[in-house]
């Protein structure tokens, strides 16, 4: 099953250029939607593997979100999409572990850059786990 | 010329003595020039983002926009402080502009008024606002390019408001809308539901009833009564035509009385759950969705289909492509049969190149009760041609037209009726792909010894890649001769290159930047550019084959065709989202650049069409009131401080902001203690030439000085005292010499799109003649340091631009002596053969061929 991004713009036309340059570009799967309000219901429902977002946005903030996302599930990488007054705010969103983020307007190669990097981190992430899983069931078994 | 010759019979607009008036005239003239720097930067930017490289949004284009605005309007203030309001007329065009950028921005359709029918002898592709793309292109076709189409009329887009208004029915549709979640689909559905219901059960306002019964009556007396019709719906602008495409359709053999229901099906169909989606999501209003309708006689076809001018898939082969089949062209447009396809020659006598026969067993026809039904073609046709070798030739023909008159590939649909007749339906531009290899990396593949690199410096001006033989531009005359598929080559940008970017394959300049006018405009047209390589003009010869990678700022000698092939890969992804539809309509009314040729009679303030015009005209205005500054005003002398030179000419000087230190203002002041660069350049030139004496004037030059003066009321004897206001990087100065005046005006800043030398000459002691050879010298010597000169016997215009300070310095030292050899030489102009050897003399006695080899490049001289 192709990997999954989901991308949250209260901008349309911003929702419709990024889709359509993912998946012009590369095989992921892309889910969008304009309210931030459904992401957690969406995340809920699983298998996303990376989440992009406008950091502002009128139903809810994008931080707020971050928040919200990473109780639903921690390791999800996230990058924000900022404006060009809002880089301070990206930078306090990296403090609280979003992956990247991008300024307004930017270059196809640039998102695409930044997606292939969160997505090979989520790789290495599900391999981390994968292998602690695998140790804990060999320990378990020697245990046992 | 008129202008030109208007500045020496200009009042004084100036209050008398006024310093501080000056100061403020020249701070606004900076003001202006900063911003004309700006306004080219944001312009620059925007154009950048239009082939779909960059990601952005609304409210990048908003803030943008919303920038360039103020800085236009700023311009137009500066422009009228600098001229006491002279161009005040600028506003309402700034206005205009503006008023339709945020028309743009909010996304609102205006619907123009209009009758609500137009037949379509009335309709030309300007009333597309009106009757949608559509029925404005068909209307084109019948009444400019002449080619046979149906007979019909169209319902506007004034005539939908006329229903929703007639019936309130906006604020019932608001309403229901404001309530709306988008997000919930039942809620969706039963809104769609409600509005369409409201739409279908309203009657027609009775106006528009009879209009529409006053155009079927007429085509039922010309056609007879037997006649059926299309009824379509034609979007209004590309934005409805993406977004909604496939979902308005058409209905085909509509019988007269049942038009009007059709109509409000149409009407009604702009409701359905995913228009009222879209809309909504992208924050359009219900008044939007106002559209066009055409009503077109119905062919009941024998044959029909569509034709592509150029083969989509490959269009090098310059061959048209028909896809034909028996009845209705419905089904090949919906691609629910396999058409016979003929390929045909483009060039003329036309030829069918090849054709593929398709068996054929079902075809769309009309019945009688008005409708359309799916038949059997007759056996004996199943495998014959649908359309016949005339007939083919003939839609070639058509076509050809067709194309030529929208000077871009057309996709069109035609059908032939019954009795052969051929019948165009439709035509819209035609989307080429290309499919040619993706390029090479960069040098790779590349031979260095068959395609040696001349050039890899400068700035990238319009990206691409182009090739053809070397032309130099070193006037503007040289234009007339440009041949077609040539580069352009040239000492700097000019927006007069205009005139030959459709023909041109790649500008290459030795000076200036991307945001230059000229840029901008090779951008518009696509033509290859590169910028600021400083040896162009040096390095390539006229004639030399040669390709301009201009992506990568490289010139290469030689065609290299595996980097031309690289052109069709650009294709942006994004062009038909509604974000870069709207973007392209922003950007026609802010690029574009019209006013080309400031002596042209249309470089006037109503033809001002874009911002980039209304940065063009202000500029240019702007540093010709300027120049005019030093003349029309009358500071006293009092104000002034006096140059102290041992040179035996009275000059004053105007300090316009910090070129005279405080100590020196009053009084005397000596060239060494003055602080501005372009005074203390023309005045090295001015102090390393001798005064020069009185001119060895003979009896029969001294009789004509005398008998010239008493007869031509015209001549004036300068004996003014000179002017010459300044500042660190500025200068206007009037010098009068006894019998002549020239005002040299000079901006050199670290921008050099901005910076120019302007010099006005004219008058002398001497007869006509003489003083028309004088100009001569000046113009050969003028020519060669690079301007642009204008000369009408003793009078001479010119001017330079976009040169580097370090070699602006340079040309001014040159006029300084030109300025001391000239005087008085107009008194010794005996004949034509001593205007060769003064300008010979001048540049050997007193300029040295290093000095002149430095400042006018390769440039053929």
């Amino acid at each position: 099953m192709s990997e999954k991004i989901l991308i949250v713009d209260n901008e349309l036309d911003m929702l419709e250029l990024l889709e359509l340059i993912i998946t012009d570009r590369t095989s992921y799967q892309v889910v969008t939607t304009s309210n931030p309000l459904e992401v957690p219901g969406l995340l809920k429902d699983g298998g996303f593997d990376l989440l992009i977002s406008d950091l502002r946005m009128p139903q809810m903030d994008g931080m707020e979100l971050l928040d919200q996302a990473c109780q639903i599930d921690p390791q999800l990488p996230f990058i924000f999409l900022t404006a060009y007054g809002t880089v301070d705010s990206a930078i306090e969103a990296m403090r609280k572990g979003a992956l990247d983020y991008i300024t307004k307007p930017f270059r196809q190669e640039q998102i695409l850059l930044t997606v292939e990097k969160a997505m090979k981190f989520r790789r290495l992430q599900k391999e981390n786990l994968a292998l602690k899983n695998e140790l804990e069931t060999l320990r378990k078994k020697q245990q046992g | 010329m008129g202008k030109l010759t208007d500045f020496f019979k200009k009042k004084d607009s100036c209050r008398p003595g006024d310093v501080e008036a000056l100061r403020q005239r020249y701070g606004a003239f900076r003001s202006l020039l900063e911003e004309n720097r700006e306004i080219l930067e944001i312009i620059t930017d925007l154009e950048e983002k239009r082939d779909g490289e960059y990601l952005f949004d609304m409210q990048y284009l908003r803030s943008n926009v919303r920038r360039l605005s103020e800085k236009v309007y700023s311009l137009i203030r500066n422009l009228n402080e600098i001229s006491g309001e002279g161009y005040k007329t600028l506003y309402p065009v700034y206005s205009r502009i503006q008023q339709e950028l945020q028309e743009f921005l909010s996304r609102r359709k205006q619907i123009p008024p209009d009758s609500p029918v137009l037949p379509l002898g009335e309709i030309t592709r300007e009333k597309e606002d009106s009757v949608g793309g559509k029925m404005a292109n068909l209307g084109e076709l019948r009444n400019r390019v002449k080619v046979t189409v149906p007979e019909g009329f169209a319902i506007t887009a004034q005539a939908y408001k006329d229903f929703i208004d007639a019936h309130r029915l906006q604020e019932a549709i608001a309403q229901r809308l404001a309530r709306l979640d988008i997000d919930n689909l039942e809620d969706l559905i039963l809104v769609s539901r409600e509005i369409q219901q409201m739409i279908l059960e309203k009657e027609l306002p009775p106006a528009l009833q009879e209009a529409i019964d006053r155009e079927i009556n007429s085509l039922v007396a010309r056609q007879g009564q037997g006649i059926s019709l299309a009824v379509r719906s034609s979007a209004l602008g590309e934005d409805s035509k993406i977004s909604f495409a496939g979902q308005y359709g058409t209905v085909l053999n509509v019988p007269p009385d049942q038009v009007g229901r059709r109509y409000r099906e149409i009407m009604a169909s702009k409701f359905t759950p995913r228009a009222i989606f879209y809309f909504l999501g992208k924050g359009f209003r219900e008044e939007d969705l106002a559209m066009g309708t055409g009503c077109i006689a119905m062919v009941c076809a024998r044959a029909a289909g569509v034709l592509y001018t150029v083969d989509p898939l490959d269009p090098d082969r310059d061959e048209l492509v028909i896809h034909a089949h028996w009845g209705l062209g419905q089904a090949v447009v919906d691609g629910t049969v396999t058409p016979d396809v003929f390929l045909v020659s483009k060039k003329e006598p036309f030829q069918v190149k090849e054709a593929t026969i398709a068996h054929k067993e079902r075809l769309l026809s009309c019945t009688r009760g008005g409708d359309i039904e799916e038949v059997s073609v007759p056996w004996e046709d199943q495998d014959s041609p649908s359309l016949s070798e005339p007939l083919i030739l003939e839609l070639a023909g058509t076509a050809k037209r067709i194309e030529a008159h929208y000077k871009q590939p057309q996709d069109i649909e035609w059908a032939v009726d019954g009795q052969g007749k051929l019948y165009i339906l439709q035509t819209r531009p035609l989307k080429v792909f290309e499919t040619k290899p993706a390029r090479e990396k960069e040098g790779e593949k590349i031979d260095p010894v068959r395609h040696p690199i001349l050039l890899d410096t400068g700035v990238l001006g319009a990206p691409g890649v182009g090739s053809g033989p070397v032309y130099v531009v070193h006037r503007d005359e040289d234009l007339v001769g440009f041949p077609t598929g040539a580069v352009l080559v040239a000492r700097v940008p000019s927006p007069k290159y205009v005139t030959v970017m459709n023909r041109a394959r790649g500008i290459i300049t030795d000076l200036g930047s991307a945001a230059s006018h000229m840029a901008a405009l090779a951008r518009d047209f696509h033509v290859p550019t590169i910028l600021n390589t400083q040896r162009a003009t040096q390095l390539l010869t006229p004639g030399l084959e040669v390709t301009v990678d201009a992506g990568n700022r490289i010139v290469y000698q030689g065609t290299i065709e595996n980097l031309l092939g690289d052109q069709g890969e650009r294709h942006n992804l994004f062009e038909e989202t509604s974000l870069f539809l709207l973007f392209g309509k922003i950007l026609d009314k802010i690029v574009p650049l019209n006013l080309i040729d400031p002596l042209d009679p249309g470089f006037i303030p109503k033809n001002c069409q874009t911002y980039h015009d209304l940065t063009r005209f202000v500029h240019q205005t702007a540093t010709q009131e300027m120049f005019n500054l030093s003349s029309k005003s009358r500071v006293s002398e009092a104000k002034a401080i006096k140059l102290d030179t041992k040179i035996p000419i009275e000059i004053f000087l105007v300090d316009l902001g910090e070129a005279i230190p405080p100590e020196y203002r009053k009084g005397k002041v000596k060239i060494e203690h003055i602080h501005s660069w372009p005074l203390q350049a023309l005045w090295k030139g001015i102090e390393s030439m001798k005064w020069p004496a009185p001119k060895p004037v003979n009896l029969k030059g001294f009789a004509s000085v005398v008998a010239q003066t008493a007869t031509d009321g015209s001549e004036v004897i300068y004996s003014d005292k000179s002017f010459a206001l300044l500042s660190e990087d500025y200068m206007n100065f009037s010098i009068r010499l006894g019998y002549h005046i020239s005002t040299i005006e000079v901006f050199g800043g670290c921008n050099e799109n901005e910076n120019f030398i302007k010099f006005i000459f004219k008058g002398g002691g001497a007869t006509v003649e003489r003083r028309d050879r004088r100009t001569r010298v000046i113009t050969k010597v003028l020519d060669k340091l690079g301007f642009q000169v204008t000369r009408k016997l003793d009078f001479l215009d010119a001017v330079l631009t976009s040169y580097p300070r370090e070699l602006m310095e340079k040309v001014l030292f040159v006029m300084g002596k030109l300025t001391l050899y000239t005087k008085q030489l107009d008194m010794v102009m005996f004949n034509d053969a001593i205007v060769e050897w003064s300008t010979e003399e001048f540049f050997k006695e007193h300029i040295g061929r290093e000095l002149m080899e430095e400042l006018a490049g390769s440039s053929g001289y």
